[in-house]
């Protein structure tokens, strides 16, 4: 399966342009969607998921068409979607929660729905817990849950959005391999901020900024456009250096501070070219791009 | 709006369930009857005085009729204020948008939100009825009255029920609830007002939510049966049936219009 994005635009009202001409193919497997905040990942990801009516430009998911009536019927039938936000029912278990959406997927076999809750209730370490109260989940527990019903009906397509948020490490590690073995036969669409998360998972990826696509490709091709890009500078003292570049990290190493930057330093300065990483990668793209122009005005 | 039948069946037991379980539900019954309980009673008008009088002169069905209708007359208060908010909820708690994105039409849930969520709030509503109910059966001293109690109940009760549960859900789709229930509230009042025929109200009307053409025309309630207020007003057994089905339709009318409203405010977004 595949989805393409074509010329993907979304006005809301009070005139934000949140998705700008956006194109994309994305084939089966981890997808990695990064960007700043106010990007459109999630618009992007509300459009896919048909809670959000593009204001042009075309969606297709397998062979249907994500921008008709009928096409969104049969896209729900394969989707699975956690939102930024997610919403559930305080006062019902996780067990009653997931059944109920179990109900609301068409999972109309009660014997086989069942099962396949605690399946899922397994899967991400809640059976203990499956009849507590969802309002007395922690965070992590209820993110949890949330993987747990956008994956009740084995989705073609499953789309989580910042789904390692407010995550301490362990969970978030826990979090990320879950995803992977999902990524398997399917299309796993995963937007964040956590550069890493994509680095460690992903072998495609986009990055948004404004609305916009401004890269799409491989992880190793990220890698490739930043190399060159990447430099260490040790300055003595520790004044900060000047020059068109980003400062990423400073080490002090006591008489002289060892800068890592990303961009052009002067020909005066001492730099020594390092390996570029993905967040290196990301803020180089930041770079180029200009200031972060989120709110771009419709006219 | 396209109905998905098992979908339908499990939104209504988890809303009921949901709904059931609220405290708010069962202390708002119980306060409003303790309320009642203590406006009524004045040494005339007691419960036992009443129905005893009335079991004399009028047959067990009747006097069941005129039960229902009583309650009919105060308790609906409660359920139409206590499913006003239902609505606003899976907005407040972003379920909304989840369940959109799910095969299940908004429709279907809607529908199982108004069933599930008035059947739970009817449950309290019932067992008061059924305890008066009670009461009347040890009076008549017959068992024939427990019953005889529940097509009663349907009948001059449920098509009122289903009429106000629509309106508490469409109305708070653009009202804030609290003020809803404020505007409802004060609704009813002018509604339990029907006995004063120099009023315009709606409780005079085939779309009476009390139940009044029902109680006239399928019970034959009259002047003389009516305990309190004397009823100036007849009704035959076609108006009952007319206005029990012009409550149903009125308020298909408005879960349709709720459903067109809410997928045109998504669509806008
Ligand atoms: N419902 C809305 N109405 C109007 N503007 C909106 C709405 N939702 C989002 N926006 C605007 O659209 C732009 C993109 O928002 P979006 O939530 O898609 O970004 P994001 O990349 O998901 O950001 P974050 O990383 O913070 O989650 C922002 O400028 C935001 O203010
Ligand atoms: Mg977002």
């Amino acid at each position: 399966m595949q989805v393409t994005i074509r010329d993907l635009t979304k006005v809301y009202r009070g005139g934000v342009r949140a998705a700008n001409g956006i194109n994309l193919t994305i084939p089966t497997g981890m997808f990695g969607l990064l960007g700043p905040n106010g990007a459109g990942k999630t618009t992007l990801m509300r459009m896919l998921a048909g809670i959000l009516r593009p204001t042009s430009g075309s969606i297709q998911v397998g062979g249907y068409d994500g921008t008709t009536e009928a096409g969104r019927r049969q896209i729900k039938k394969t989707l699975g979607y956690l939102p930024q936000e997610l919403g559930m029912y305080p006062d019902l278990s996780a067990r009653e929660f997931l059944d109920y959406v179990g109900i609301l997927k068409g999972m109309d076999d009660r014997k086989q729905r069942q099962q396949r809750v605690e399946e899922l209730l397994r899967m991400v370490a809640l059976s203990e817990v499956a009849g507590r109260k969802l309002k007395t989940y922690s965070g992590g527990m209820k993110r949890r849950v949330g993987i747990a019903q956008a994956l009740l009906n084995d989705p073609k397509l499953l789309i989580v959005d910042e789904p390692t948020a407010g995550l301490d490490p362990e969970e978030r590690i826990r979090f990320r391999n879950l995803l992977s073995e999902l990524g398997g036969d399917r299309i796993v669409l995963l937007s964040t901020h956590i550069v890493e998360d994509i680095a460690q998972t992903c072998q495609n990826l986009a990055v948004m900024k404004a609305g916009r696509v401004i890269f799409q490709g491989t992880v190793t091709e990220m890698l490739q456009e930043t190399r060159g890009k990447v430099w260490t500078l040790a300055v003595p003292g520790g004044a900060k250096p000047e020059g068109n570049f980003t400062v990423v990290s400073m080490l002090n190493m006591g008489a002289s501070v060892q800068y890592r930057v990303v961009g052009e330093p002067l020909p005066g300065q001492q730099a020594t070219p390092a390996e570029p990483s993905l967040e290196d990668g990301y803020v180089w793209l930041m770079r180029e791009q200009g200031p972060n122009s989120a709110h771009v005005l419709a006219s | 709006m396209t109905l998905q039948l098992p979908a339908l069946w499990g939104a209504l037991r988890y809303e009921f369930r949901m709904q059931i379980r609220r405290p708010t539900v069962w202390i708002t019954f119980a306060l409003f009857t303790l309320l009642m309980i203590a406006l009524f009673q004045h040494p005339a008008t007691t419960f036992e005085e009443t129905y005893t009088r009335l079991l004399k002169q009028e047959s067990l069905q009747k006097v069941l009729a005129d039960w229902a209708f009583n309650i009919n007359n105060y308790l609906p208060i409660c359920v139409g204020a206590l499913l006003a908010g239902r609505l606003p909820r899976d907005r407040r708690t972003r379920v909304d948008e989840l369940f959109t994105t799910m095969p299940t039409t908004r429709g279907t849930r809607l529908w199982g939100k108004l069933f599930g969520a008035m059947l739970a709030t009817t449950v309290p509503m019932f067992l008061i009825y059924l305890g008066g109910v009670c009461f009347i059966a040890s009076y008549a001293h017959n068992l024939l009255a427990i019953p005889l109690a529940f097509p009663t109940f349907i009948v001059v009760a449920l098509p009122g029920l289903i009429f106000i549960s629509a309106f508490s859900l469409a109305c708070t789709a653009f009202l804030w609830s609290p003020l809803y229930q404020f505007l409802f509230i004060c609704y009813w009042y002018w509604n339990t007002l029907w006995f004063h025929t120099d009023l315009v109200s709606l409780s005079r009307t085939l779309l009476s939510p009390i139940g009044l053409y029902t109680v006239m025309g399928i019970y034959g309630l009259n002047e003389s049966s009516s305990g309190q207020h004397p009823i100036h007003i007849t009704g035959t057994p076609l108006q009952a049936i007319a206005s029990i089905l012009l409550l149903i339709a009125t308020a298909v009318v408005a879960m349709l219009a709720l459903d067109g409203y809410l997928n045109w405010r998504q669509a806008q977004q």
